[in-house]
Parts: structure tokens; sequence; C-alpha cells
């Protein structure tokens, strides 16, 4: 999947001891791996196993604690527009009044700052977003008008127009139908063969190996993590689950 | 035109459809984020705590507009941010936490009006007096309005990502709880600001109604929040005129017209409106 000629393809992801409790509740325990970009990476394990605690944690969504963040050899500090996270879709107002087009120029916003006005780059960058993801023929829509897979594309689309290298998406194909996790599927393999780094929060064991390139097994701690054809075993399921899948 | 040619030969009217103009348009703008962030009922309770304010004013340094817009302004920023500031730092959320403050102001205040002689005067505030507005009342809406209208305006662009998902602004370096902050404070700013004329019962009617009735027709906040400005102006100025040629008090007419405007859109707008839903729903029966 990783393609040396891509804009990003050397940079790296990397999560060093990182431990994140609530309260008395131990969310995370030394989690510790290296993610590179130009792939497409599942990140597997049962409900509470701190799949979105860690990618919330990647971007400061979840308050600090133990352990670091470094991103391109820097520990992330404060946000950066080159790591996207993009939250489950039911955490998201789809009523909001704004057309799939507003919301993908958005993501223009970090770059902008709040007083700059688009130019011609800027809108450019928003058409081959909306290109990219296929949806260019919804720009007008309201998003609530969209389809559950065609809302996930529109945020992925803001991600994007971002800039962004990294792609943290939770919980990317709930509730998709098999067409749309299909294109869906297929999308984000292209961003990876484009030198993304996509990480997505993943339950359908199913399909792990004809979308992702690696898996990262986490059941609180690191269980394992490697490519998906071989690390998808019995025992790495079973430690990551809690019990035999 | 004669209505208006005549209204116009009155200072107090001059100065009643100027004040329309300026709170018409602030509370329509201010308005829009906070149906953008679907927090009415917040809106809705801190207006509760105007009027103990008022009460509070009027107990410290008599009833007087000074008093009156410095007590409801304290309680209210108080209340609001304290109410905030609960919901932040612990399991408690924002609405439980406003509950809790405001009736406890509430009654604050119902105990200071059984102390006071003023209950009278202070209970004009209940519902505002557009007519009686003083060229302080215009001075302090001109500058209340031009302060606020800036901070929103400069602060567009993360405000819109912030009402959007705050997960989203999060993650892009906005401070969220100071949006929070911020967004209750122009709220409680914007209500002290009506207070005069339309008073704090209704304060909530005119903040929300327009916006809200935008909600139903267009799908860019922007133009909701503009567009929640100018309803909010043409509808408050109609009010003025309407409830002189009737001879009714202004702040109730002003309300009913947005509820009147805020039904047409709920039943008649093309795409969101009661009638558009019921239609489309049939369409698919039909085939």
């Amino acid at each position: 999947m990783s393609d040396a000629t891509c804009a990003h393809a050397d940079h790296v992801l990397k999560i060093d001891g990182l431990h994140v409790h609530y309260g008395a509740i131990c969310a995370l325990h030394d989690v510790s791996l290296a993610l590179n970009c130009g792939t497409a990476v599942a990140l597997i394990g049962g409900n509470g196993a701190g799949k979105s605690t860690l990618m919330k944690r990647m971007v400061g969504l979840v308050p600090p604690s133990t352990g670091r963040v470094i991103w391109r050899g820097q520990p992330v500090t404060r946000s950066t527009h080159e790591i996207a996270y993009l939250p489950q879709r039911a955490d998201i107002n789809w009523d909001f009044p704004m057309t799939v087009r507003g919301v993908v120029e958005m993501g223009r916003y970090p770059l902008l700052g709040p007083w700059t006005p688009f130019a011609k780059k800027d809108h450019d960058a928003v058409d081959a977003a909306l290109a990219t993801m296929r949806i260019e023929d919804l720009a007008a829509r309201q998003i609530g008008a969209l389809s559950g897979g065609q809302q996930q594309r529109a945020l992925i689309a803001r991600a994007l127009a971002q800039e962004a290298h990294v792609l943290l998406l939770d919980e990317p194909f709930a509730g998709l139908d098999p067409p749309a996790q299909n294109l869906l599927a297929g999308l984000l393999r292209d961003l990876a063969s484009s030198g993304h780094l996509v990480l997505a929060a993943h339950h359908d064991l199913t399909t792990v190996e004809a979308i992702f390139d690696e898996v990262v097994l986490l059941n609180r701690r690191l269980i394992a993590k490697g490519p998906s054809a071989t690390t998808l075993t019995q025992s790495n399921l079973t430690q990551a689950f809690g019990a035999p899948v | 035109m004669n209505v208006i040619s005549d209204m116009m030969a009155y200072e107090f009217n001059q100065r009643a459809l100027l004040a329309a103009v300026m709170i018409g348009f602030l509370n329509g703008y201010v308005g829009g984020y906070v149906v953008l962030r679907r927090g009415a009922l917040f809106a809705g309770s801190l207006s509760h705590t105007l009027f103990p304010g008022v009460a509070l004013g009027a107990l410290i340094a008599g009833l007087n507009p000074y008093s009156a817009l410095l007590g409801a302004f304290l309680t209210a920023m108080v209340i609001g941010l304290g109410s905030q500031s609960v919901s932040a730092n612990s399991r408690i959320d924002r609405d439980a936490a406003l509950a809790i403050l405001y009736t406890a102001a509430s009654a604050v205040g119902i105990l200071i009006l059984k102390k006071t002689t003023t209950n009278v005067r202070v209970e004009e505030y209940l519902f505002g007096n557009i007519l009686g507005i003083g060229d302080w009342d215009l001075w302090f809406m001109c500058v209340a309005g031009v302060l606020v209208l800036s901070v929103l305006i400069l602060l567009q662009r993360p405000l819109l990502i912030f009402v959007f998902s705050r997960d989203i602004a999060a993650t892009q370096g906005i401070r969220i709880r100071l949006m929070d902050y911020l967004l209750a404070a122009v709220v409680v700013v914007t209500m002290v600001t009506s207070l005069q004329a339309v008073g704090t019962l209704l304060a909530i009617g005119l903040l929300v109604a327009p916006a809200a009735t935008l909600y139903l027709y267009l799908d860019s906040p922007r133009a909701i929040l503009w567009g929640g400005g100018a309803l909010g102006v043409v509808l408050a100025v109609a009010s003025v005129v309407v409830s002189n040629v009737a001879n009714v008090q202004t702040g109730p007419v002003m309300v009913i017209l947005l509820a009147v405007c805020f039904l047409l859109g709920f039943t008649c707008s093309p795409r969101y409106g009661l009638l558009a839903v019921l239609r489309a729903k049939r369409v698919p029966q039909d085939r």
C-alpha cells in the first residue's frame, strides 16, 4: 500500500507510553506504537477497549495524561491541522443549516485563521476535496439530506480541505449499507495510497483484511500490531475482545 | 403613511423606533447563535434571572434605569457563567446547573420584592415599555450592540465551527470553554439591552424567534445570522407601529408577531415546513 513517491509517506505518528485514566478507571495502559503515513490501519477491540480514547488523546480531546504523542519527530502539544479527527456520525448535528460545501470550507479555517478571506487556492482545495470524496454533485445539498455514507465522505472531505495528513475516523462504517461501505473502503484505500495515514476504529472483522493494511488490537493495552493478514489470529482476537471471537 | 408621520411627530415614538431597530437587529443576530447552538432552553432559563436582578438592583440602589440594568446584568452574568463553570467542573450538565441557580435567584428576588415597597414599578420590567426609552437607554443599546456584534463578527469562523461540532472545534485548537462563556455572556448582554423595551418575560422570544423562523427556510448559518437581524428589525419596528395604532403595549405585540411569523414558517416553509414534510411523506406512498 505504501507509495514511496507520495507527499508524506515518510511521516510517522508515534504513541509513547500512553496512559489515560477517567477518574479511577484506567482507559488506556502503557500504549506505545508507531504508525506510518501511507497506510490504512484498523483499530480493533471490544466496547470499552479504548479505541475512541486513543484517537481522542491523539488530538487532545482527552485531558493530557502520562505518555506522549509524537508527530513527525515533535511532541504534539497543541492542535495541528495535519491531524484530523472525525467524530462518530451520531455525534454531529445533521440538522445544522449548512451545505456540504459549507462544511468542507470549514476545513480551511484552521489554515486561514479567523479573518483571512478565501483565495483561489482555498476554493481549489475545497473543490479537490469534494472531488476526491466524489461528492461534487452534492456540494449544494444540506448535510442532513445526505445518506450515511455521503455524510461520512463529507466529513472526510472537510479533513482533506484542512490538508490533514492523518485521518482518525471513529467507526466510519457504522450504519452503512454494503454499497456505501464498499465505496468508502475504496476511498480510504485511495487516501492511504496517496500518502495519508488512515486510522479507523472498526468492528467488522470480515472486512478488515480487504480494507486495511495493518491492524492495532487494543484492550485497554496494546495486544498486537502488524499486517492485517498475519495479526488477526484467534489468540490475539481473544485477548482483544476478552472472549473467543 | 399618515400613521408613520403622525407617530414620528412625537419624540418618544422616534426613540421607540430607533430602539426597535437596534434591539431587533442585535437580538436577531445573537439569536442565530442561540438557535445554531441549540441553546434556547439555556437562554430561556437565563432570562428568568433578569427579574430577580432588577429587584436586587432596586434593593441596593433604589429603582432607576441604571440600578435595574446593572442588577440584571450582574445577576444574569454570575448565574450564566456560574452554571457554565459548574458543568465544566463536574458531572452536572449546564441546564441542570442553571435550573438550580436561576430558581434560587428567583426565590431571592421574591423575598426582596416582599421586603421593598417598589413592587409596582419593578414589575414594569416584566413586560418592558419601549415608549419610555430615554436617551441613556439608546446610548446603552448602541454601545452594547456594537460591542457584541463586533466580537461575534470577528470570531465568526471559530464560533461557527464550535456550534457545528464541539469535538471538531476542540481538535482545531478552538478553546471551547471560552466559546461557551462568550456565548453565555453575549446572550446576557443582549437580553439586558432589551430589558427596558420588552421586559424580562418576553426578552427570550425576541432573542430566539427570528433565527428559529429562518432556520426553517435557510441552509446557511451566515444567512440565518444576518437574516435574523434583519427579520428582528422588521418585526420590532412593525410591532411599535401596530401597538401605536392599536394603543396597546409594544412588548406583547412584538412577541405575538414573532410567534405568528414562526408558525407561518413552521407550517408553510417550502423545504422544512409541516406541509412540505407531509407532502414529501405522501409522495412515496402514492407510488
